[in-house]
């Protein structure tokens, strides 16, 4: 039996690619993409391995008083912000709605503050007000607190699925009569922890990344962040509100296989997507396209490109993590927003990186702009670690 | 089968012991905190005193080759989370399709921390690959799944506040919608070296304690570490305590709804900063309250160690408190509700979260 849709009223975004939707958007159909060494951390690395960095000035623009030590919950403010306003619902609004909060990430709810952490490791007593003010900038308590928000709020942190778990967790808190509306998605910030960590296990690309190419070397870290305003069919009905889309599945899944490896026979995926699938009532056919978790990364890539090729032998897939970066805690809830976006436009962007076809993988991206031939997407979330999500969402009637 | 949600099993470690029996044999005859820990301060090193957990039960279930590489935390969450399961009757390989919910304030610092280390010591390429793949709150969890072999959905939540009543509430949601038959939730802390350097900076003396939640003009919080899971199911048993509301809120415009003659467990555990919160509460007549933090400690997840109290009270129909930290919440001469406890978690600006656990017998199958 299919659970009852939850309706997306709002959506924004801010990546590397764009300070907002449109321009996100826009550089995704463009192609544009420009990774380049961090600037905001230094690191004595041989190689510069390039991110996706988002400039200062496009988060001071909208958020004046804007700190690095809150930079995860600033970029989902400014990313709340469109999607509100795309909501027809205003800020001051919240604290009397029965609204509730839920947001992924990695690095926005880790301890990584440097000069302390170094100061300590050096055997000195440095003062604790980091180490407090780490605690307060939780991005989901201290966003909730920000909007004024009555209701439930969650930080999720489940790698790189955080952001999509996020939104899976939110349609529940919908569904189960918790919340009218939610804010839900993910955040995250660039930082030299996971820079250097990633680059550890190598599998950093030194050059700009190629998902799913058969000359992939890795990811490109990325920052920023995506939300979607969830909303009961009840409330969106009362106020009026845009109806941009649906989410009509949603599958969570753990491979309990290794550290930092995904199953390679890709069941922990599979039975995360068969899940999201059967809750939407659909099944592989209704799929019009996938938002691949697709990093550049051998094994993800190499398990997410067999998947499709037996699951959805006919359907086009792409990753975005080529023009924005793998923006961890925060990619699911980006790339949410991004396929609704697509399937808003009715058209999916080539996959930026891709060029040559992996034989092992048995699946290629889509590599010029393609019309997207139904209403539904899937977008898939993979973690380090072993967890899988899978969600389902499908085109709003004033698209349609 | 009912819509109601039941504690079929209890999972708990920290500074009392391990397992049930060593909680209620802590609550019958506390001792206070069994170790202390090594801060560093400007004048130099100092003992202080702390709950710490003991992981070696673990070694029960799985051979010690498994653990080489696991942490600390992920061992406290693996044996808490494998507890309830054992408790709850849960054979290992029934384990695979358990959902589980983590909820925790300050997460696996202790392998990012060493992460860190290897940058720190060896430079950015010495980087060390082994300890990032365990660092991060994620980590852990990858760790329990692995060792557990669980397959099914997984949430961690990481915040300062109230993880731990959202958490069970995402439990509830997930078995009400059929998204597993069973969920293992809980919190879960580790102390760590630099969270005792930072305790000590903000609290000096006062963090050696002993707890005294019941004086609420005094800070006396001494830090803990541990798990305590629940094993939750929509298969009632004829003992097992029952879920009940969940709710959330802030003083003073909607306070806790706390029915006449409640019995209520405190979350106060010897923080100045909510202590008004928690002595508003203790005052009101109509109400009997107790305070369990001298079993287990201060730290922010210790809704989850009150939880896994309440559960168990009600299983046994006893629940004494430990001196000057309340009332025998569960005495036959009790005035109060002998049915249903109450566990509230409040903080300094006025949020507060509520879950309420129900005697077996009062809630049949529907």
């Amino acid at each position: 039996m299919s659970a009852e849709p939850v309706l997306i009223t709002g959506a924004g975004c801010i990546t590397a690619a764009g300070r907002n939707l449109p321009e996100t958007m826009a550089s995704l159909f463009a192609g544009t993409r420009s990774p380049a060494a961090p600037t905001r951390f230094r690191t004595d690395h041989p190689i510069a391995y390039p991110v996706f960095e988002i400039p200062d000035t496009w988060i001071a623009e909208q958020i004046p008083d804007a700190s690095p030590h809150r930079r995860c919950a600033d970029l989902g403010w400014i990313a709340s912000r469109e999607a509100l306003n795309m909501a027809a619902l205003d800020e001051s609004g919240l604290p009397s709605a029965r609204a509730g909060l839920c947001l992924g990430t990695v690095v926005g709810a880790a301890l990584e503050d440097e000069d302390f952490y170094t100061s300590f490791h050096a055997g000195g007593c440095p003062d604790v007000t980091p180490a407090e003010r780490f605690l307060q900038a939780n991005p989901a308590f201290m966003l909730h607190k920000r909007l004024g928000i009555t209701g439930p709020y969650m930080t999720v942190t489940t790698a790189c699925t955080s952001g999509a778990a996020a939104i899976a967790q939110a349609a529940s808190w919908i569904r189960a009569g918790v919340c009218d509306l939610v804010i839900a998605g993910g955040v995250e910030k660039l930082s030299r922890l996971s820079y250097d960590g990633f680059v550890s296990l190598m599998i950093a690309d030194a050059e700009p990344c190629r998902p799913f190419d058969r000359d992939r070397k890795g990811l490109n870290l990325g920052e920023g962040a995506g939300v979607l305003i969830l909303e009961s069919e009840t409330s969106a009905r009362n106020r009026g509100a845009p109806v941009l889309g649906r989410l009509l599945g949603e599958g969570n899944t753990c491979d309990a296989y290794h550290l930092s490896r995904p199953r390679p026979d890709g069941d922990g995926l599979r039975r995360a997507v068969q899940e999201a699938l059967k809750q939407a009532g659909l099944g592989p056919p209704d799929i019009a396209f996938i938002n691949a978790h697709g990093t550049g990364t051998l094994d993800n890539d190499l398990m997410e490109g067999k998947l499709f090729a037996s699951m959805f032998p006919h359907t086009p897939f792409h990753s975005t993590k080529g023009c924005a970066g793998h923006t961890l805690g925060a990619a699911g809830g980006i790339e949410a927003v991004l396929t609704l976006g697509c399937l808003r436009e009715g058209r999916l962007p080539a996959s930026a990186g891709f060029t040559h076809p992996d034989p092992d993988v048995g699946a290629t991206p889509v590599t010029d702009v393609t019309p997207v031939r139904g209403s539904v997407a899937l977008s898939t979330s993979v973690a380090y670690g072993g967890n899988n999500t899978a969600l389902i969402f499908a085109r709003g009637p004033a698209d349609e | 089968m009912s819509d109601r949600i039941g504690v079929r099993g209890i999972g708990v470690l920290g500074g009392f012991g391990c397992g049930k029996a060593a909680l209620f044999e802590a609550i019958r005859n506390p001792k206070g905190p069994n170790g202390s820990v090594a801060v560093r301060t400007p004048a130099g090193e100092e003992q202080v005193p702390a709950y710490l957990a003991d992981t070696t039960r673990i070694e029960d279930f799985m051979p010690k080759r498994k653990l080489r590489r696991v942490d600390r935390f992920s061992r406290m969450v693996t044996l808490g989370v494998r507890l309830a399961c054992a408790d709850a009757g849960l054979a290992a390989e029934d384990m695979k399709r358990l959902g589980v919910i983590l909820a925790t304030g300050y997460g696996s610092n202790d392998s990012t921390f060493r992460f860190l280390d290897s940058c720190l010591d060896h430079g950015d390429a010495g980087a060390s690959p082994l300890l990032f793949s365990s660092s991060g709150h994620s980590g852990v969890m990858s760790n329990v799944t692995i060792l557990l072999g669980i397959e099914g959905p997984l949430l961690t939540v990481c915040q300062p506040q109230l993880a731990v009543p959202f958490a069970v509430m995402a439990a509830t949601q997930w078995l009400r919608e059929d998204r597993v038959e069973a969920v293992a939730v809980g919190g879960a802390e580790e102390y760590v070296l630099l969270l005792g350097y930072v305790r000590q900076a903000r609290f000096g003396e006062s963090n050696r304690g002993p707890i005294r939640p019941f004086d609420f003009d005094t800070r006396s919080a001494v830090g803990g570490e541990g798990a305590a899971f629940l094993l939750l199911t929509k298969q009632l048993t004829e003992s097992g305590p029952i879920l009940g509301d969940i709710q959330w809120g802030r003083w003073p415009d909607r306070p806790p709804s706390l029915s006449r003659g409640a019995t209520v467990i405190l979350g106060a555990e010897g923080h100045r900063c909510e202590a008004r919160y928690y002595a508003e509460v203790a005052a009101d007549p109509d109400l009997r309250c107790a305070s369990y933090a001298p079993i287990f400690g201060s730290m922010p997840s210790a809704m989850a160690f009150n939880m896994a109290i309440a559960a168990a009270g009600l299983e046994t129909s006893s629940l004494p408190a430990p001196d000057g930290c309340g009332a025998d919440l569960l005495a036959e001469d009790s005035p109060a509700d002998r049915t249903a406890i109450a566990c509230l978690e409040a903080h300094k600006d006025g949020q507060y979260g509520t879950v309420v656990m129900t005697a077996a017998g009062k809630n049949k199958n529907k």
